[in-house]
């Protein structure tokens, strides 16, 4: 099972590595623009709390597990499998089901409005009941298509039809680092036999680390240990399975270098808040412990921040609205976009 | 079936000492190295697998579960419900922050209240400050229109136990997950809201000095938490204090960064300061009071919803 | 038990070398015994011992009672004893009204105000009141005063005991009651001063190292139901620059006083300073705000503000989990904290007899709607 070197590779690890994957070109637009996440991708999502990345994770899986169309609409979706790894219970279904019925069902308004703006002379009308009633008894088939797109499904449809979704979806509750390591092994037997799941989320990957360290007795050697051993499970379940994945990441320490668009890094307060890199960390130059076998796997990375900008200007509907701006910043040239988070999901501005 | 333990002592003799070690390393090295062999060794890993990885869930599974089991409890004021799309939900971690005499104890003594009255499930009430009064409980109860025998009823339903520091937390929290296994098992959870006031009374002697102790059992206690609301679902609510943020008037919850994304809500709580005393403080006629959502997972935050607290406790105003 | 071993509180090596040896949750120490693990882990017996007896003692007990956590008591139990113990009286009705039946038990009560308001001898008040016999409804306890700033003045202290005697003396005479003649006989001014057990704190290091000794000094002297610490900001404001060692300790002392003043069912009455805070937001209006800062207002469950007005002393109920911001008067007279109606002098205000012995005991004064008499 662990062995990939040698000749020690079973018929369905070949099969895996050597067939196709959904491809997640769907994900073209919205966040990644035209370089969507390829097969054997990783891509870091990285953002101090509160700045999204489980929206923004939520919404990639609802956007992979969506099939491109149901009945006669066009969702748009993927249709692949997804494993989400939870570290820090922030998996919310409630959310994941509100976007998957907010995304079908406008996807179903538009639709019928569309038909509405389009023919909506009576013949039409006349033409389309005179189909309708024609083939009522010779062509079934045809039938149903009308009449799928005369009435709208029922909600229950709906209904039904986002739990079937639902079952590509996979998701992993971890409590520990060494939870998280057992599961991305475990993970090799599952993606070897299930072709149809393409994509990994991993939310978050730091949340350990504290707990690590502390077990550790501070002994920064160890937790590196720990750290390289989930980055090379990683790398095996990406070079091997062909599995894209998406890891939200939060900086561990408070920024202490200014980044040129960086959040400005706040006074010395007499606050609790104390989470200060010490002075004889010996990382300081960087706000990640993650070491360069990280940034060798990384395909992708984003960093989101809050914006800065004032929000009544962009425009009143989005009045209350935070908003938001992820930056790819790996690899070059940066490419900033905006958007904020409303009850269907992310909004991106142009 | 082989147990973790066992394995562990049976492997301590050779180089690898830990699970994570055995799941790591090569199977055939390992097999040369400790002389146990290759066969012992792969049935080990799978005992490993089968003990040590998280049982994954279907989102279709996830789905029933929580239709099933997630419920919206009122907290006892209007406008704070609507705030929260109803209420506390039975699978989320709600953080109340707020200054000094916001009213934080005011809310958690009111949603306990509203919830007894309601329910036939119990509420734990953690006090961590002195905070906890029943005498309030009873007014807010009786000038809700309660009657004795409700009122005497509720009053059996919220349980409350004080705690004053962070290892008798975690060992609390420990014993209500217990509780609520048992609760699981004949399908009655016994508990159904958690509520800690305040969390930053217990934290804040830890953190700033030895950071790494202090922020895992920060970490530890998120998890606890999280735990109860997630897999259990349980109402957890906690309080926290703020600390001075950036600017003067910007003010932000007390624990650090890395505490700030644990709960999956957090309402901040704020008093508007009426007309000062001459010659005096701040400290009269401050009525109205406020409470802005500032993060969740299912409603746009930045909205707020004013309140006061009068007899009835934490009322719209 | 999936308790992971990080959450208890063991030593840094310790858990260092559990981690190391593959002993992450509660159930891999489980029949492991103290000299195994101590080999295994290269530590002393008594380590292992001590390792293997907080982990034990943590496991939920299987007598363990349906729907019931472990050492929670009810608020209908609580509400039977909060009611059923009197708190201290001030000996003004007003601020006893406004707290509801004096300054409580097991509750940390801060007294903030300017030099001169009256602050001590509020507290010097309390040490005296606390020792009233229980024939006139008191607690018949004692009192530790901790002194910050030298502030305390003996011959106040005897002032205050002596009308509190006359007091007394002049309740049990009018009512005739026997338990109380014989008890007042007793409850001498001498007595009431040996009652009042007085520590002098130079400095922050010395008022937390007291602190922390004040359990054990509790467990000898069971009758003290009250600890004051006149004033908790002094030292901390002048001698420590540090603001985040300042709030640690500060919120480390603040816990140590409750956990205290609930194992001991005593009350806490810290004094606190008033400093003008400049609040930029407002036009750079300054104002005057309790000392030490946002994260210490959590500390106290009951916070007093004494402030003057028109040359009249006012407390402010400026915190409360259970009674509403209420604003009222008082005075101080020779004989201590007095109401502002019952002016004049001290004979005066014993005349008021019935109702003062009807605040000095709470007991008596249970709400129609309490449940428990329903």
């Amino acid at each position: 099972m662990n062995s990939m070197a040698g000749g020690s590779e079973t018929g369905a690890q070949l099969f895996a590595r050597l067939g196709s994957r959904p491809s997640l070109k769907a994900l073209q637009n919205s966040l990644f623009g035209e370089v969507y996440p390829k097969p054997g991708d990783l891509i870091e999502l990285s953002g101090e709390s509160g700045t999204a990345k489980t929206e923004i994770l939520m919404n990639i899986t609802v956007s992979c597990i969506l099939p491109l169309e149901w009945k006669t609409y066009k969702l748009g979706g993927i249709g692949t499998g997804v494993v989400f790894v939870d570290t820090q219970c922030q998996f919310s279904m409630l959310r994941v089901f509100s976007l998957l019925e907010k995304r079908v069902t406008r996807c179903i308004a538009s639709s019928h409005s569309s038909k509405v703006h389009g023919k909506c002379s009576e013949q039409d009308i006349q033409t389309v009941d005179k189909i309708v009633n024609s083939k009522l008894e010779d062509d079934g088939h045809a039938t149903d298509k009308v009449k799928e797109h005369s009435c709208p499904p029922t909600a229950e449809e709906i209904e039904n039809f986002i739990k079937t979704c639902l079952e590509k979806l996979l998701i992993f509750r971890c409590n520990t680092s060494q939870q998280l390591l057992v599961t991305f092994h475990s993970l090799e037997t599952l993606f070897a036999n299930s072709l149809d799941i393409s994509v990994l989320m991993v939310d978050n990957w730091s949340a350990f680390y504290w707990m690590d360290r502390a077990s550790a007795g501070n002994h920064l050697s160890q937790v590196e240990t720990i750290q390289q051993r989930m980055i090379s499970s990683l790398e095996k379940l990406l070079r091997d399975y062909h599995i894209t994945a998406f890891v939200a990441k939060r900086p561990l320490f408070k920024s202490s270098v200014k980044r040129d668009k960086g959040p400005p890094t706040s006074g010395p307060s007499p606050s609790l808040s104390s989470s200060n890199l010490q002075p004889d960390d010996p990382k300081p130059s960087n706000q990640d412990f993650v070491s360069k076998d990280w940034n060798r796997i990384l395909s992708q990375k984003f960093q989101i921040q809050m914006s800065e900008q004032p929000i009544s200007t962009i425009s009143s509907e989005v009045n209350l609205q935070t908003l938001f701006v992820a930056s790819r910043i790996f690899p070059k040239p940066v490419i900033t976009k905006t958007f904020f988070v409303s009850e269907i999901g992310l909004n991106f501005l142009s | 079936m082989m147990r973790q333990k066992q394995v562990r002592l049976y492997i301590s003799f050779c180089d690898a000492l830990t699970v994570s070690d055995i799941i790591c390393s090569d199977v055939e090295e390992l097999a040369r190295k400790c002389g146990i062999s290759y066969k012992v060794l792969l049935s080990i890993r799978k005992v490993l697998f089968a003990q040590c990885a998280p049982i994954p869930i279907s989102g279709a599974n996830l789905y029933k579960e929580v239709i099933a089991s997630v419920a919206i409890l009122p907290t006892g004021c209007q406008s704070i419900d609507k705030l929260l799309d109803g209420g506390f939900y039975t699978c989320e971690l709600l953080e109340v922050a707020g200054p000094t005499r916001s009213g934080k104890t005011q809310f958690c003594l009111t949603a306990a209240a509203s919830f007894a009255t309601q329910s036939s499930q119990n509420v734990l009430y953690v006090d961590t400050t002195g905070g906890f009064s029943p005498q309030r409980l009873q007014e807010i109860m009786a000038k809700k229109g309660c009657t004795l025998q409700v009122i005497r009823e509720a009053l059996k339903k919220i349980q409350c136990k004080q705690v004053f520091d962070i290892f008798e937390l975690l060992e609390l929290l420990e014993d209500i997950r217990g509780c609520l296994e048992q609760g699981q098992e004949d399908d009655r959870p016994s508990v159904r809201m958690v509520i800690v006031d305040s969390v930053s009374a217990l934290m804040a002697p830890l953190l700033g000095g030895n950071q790494v102790d202090g922020q895992a059992l920060l970490h530890h206690l998120a998890q606890a938490l999280k735990i109860l609301s997630v897999e259990f679902y349980t109402a957890v609510m906690v309080t926290n204090n703020v600390v001075q943020g950036d600017s003067a008037e910007d003010v932000k919850p007390a624990l650090g960064r890395s505490w700030l994304g644990v709960p999956h809500s957090r309402l901040m709580l704020r008093y508007k300061t009426a007309n000062s005393l001459p010659g005096g403080g701040d400290y009269c006629g401050a009525v109205e009071r406020c409470a802005t959502l500032v993060k969740s997972q299912r409603q746009p935050t930045g909205r707020y919803a004013p309140f006061v607290i009068s007899g009835k406790g934490v009322t719209d105003s | 038990m999936q308790r992971d071993l990080g959450s208890f509180p063991f030593p840094p090596h310790l858990k260092r070398k559990l981690s190391t040896s593959g002993f992450r949750i509660v159930e891999d120490l489980s029949d492991v015994k103290p000299t195994e693990l101590s080999k295994e882990l290269s530590i002393s017996v008594e380590e292992a011992l001590e390792i293997i007896s907080t982990v034990k003692k943590s496991e939920p007990r299987s007598t363990l009672q349906r729907g019931q956590v472990r050492g929670a008591v009810s608020a209908l139990e609580l509400l039977k004893k909060e009611t059923s113990s009197p708190g201290i009286v001030t000996f003004c009705e007003e601020i006893d009204d406004m707290l509801g039946g004096g300054v409580p038990l097991a509750k940390i009560t801060e007294l903030c105000g300017s030099p001169g308001v009256g602050k001590t001898q509020l507290s010097i008040q309390l040490a005296v009141d606390v020792q009233i016999p229980e024939a006139f409804g008191g607690l018949a306890g004692e009192a530790v005063f901790i002194d910050t700033e030298g502030s305390f003045i003996p011959e106040r202290a005897a002032d205050i005991a002596s009308a509190t005697h006359q007091h007394c003396k002049h309740v049990a005479e009018l009512q005739g009651i026997e338990d109380q003649i014989s008890a007042v006989e007793d409850f001498t001014p001498e007595k009431i001063l040996s009652g009042i057990h007085y520590f002098r704190c130079h400095n922050y290091t010395e008022l937390i190292a007291l602190v922390n000794l004040l359990p054990n000094f509790l467990e000898d002297h069971e009758k003290v139901k009250l600890v004051i610490i006149d004033s908790i900001a002094f030292h901390f404001r002048h001698d420590l620059d540090d603001m985040s060692l300042r709030t640690r300790l500060l919120n480390g002392l603040a816990q140590s006083l409750i956990k205290m003043a609930v194992a001991h069912q005593l009350a806490v009455v810290l004094t606190n300073q008033m400093t003008t805070k400049v609040n930029v937001g407002q036009s750079g209006i300054s104002h005057l705000s309790p000392a030490l800062g946002e994260s210490w207002g959590h500390a106290a469950t009951i916070r007093i503000i004494l402030f003057w007005k028109d040359n009249q002393r006012y407390a402010l109920l400026y915190k409360s989990p259970s009674k509403k911001e209420t604003t009222v008067s008082y005075q101080i007279t020779k004989g201590g904290i007095r109401s502002v109606d019952h002016q004049q002098t001290v004979m005066d205000t014993m005349k008021g007899t019935a109702d003062e012995s009807d605040s000095m005991n709470p007991r008596k004064r249970l709400k129609p709607d309490d449940p428990d008499n329903g």
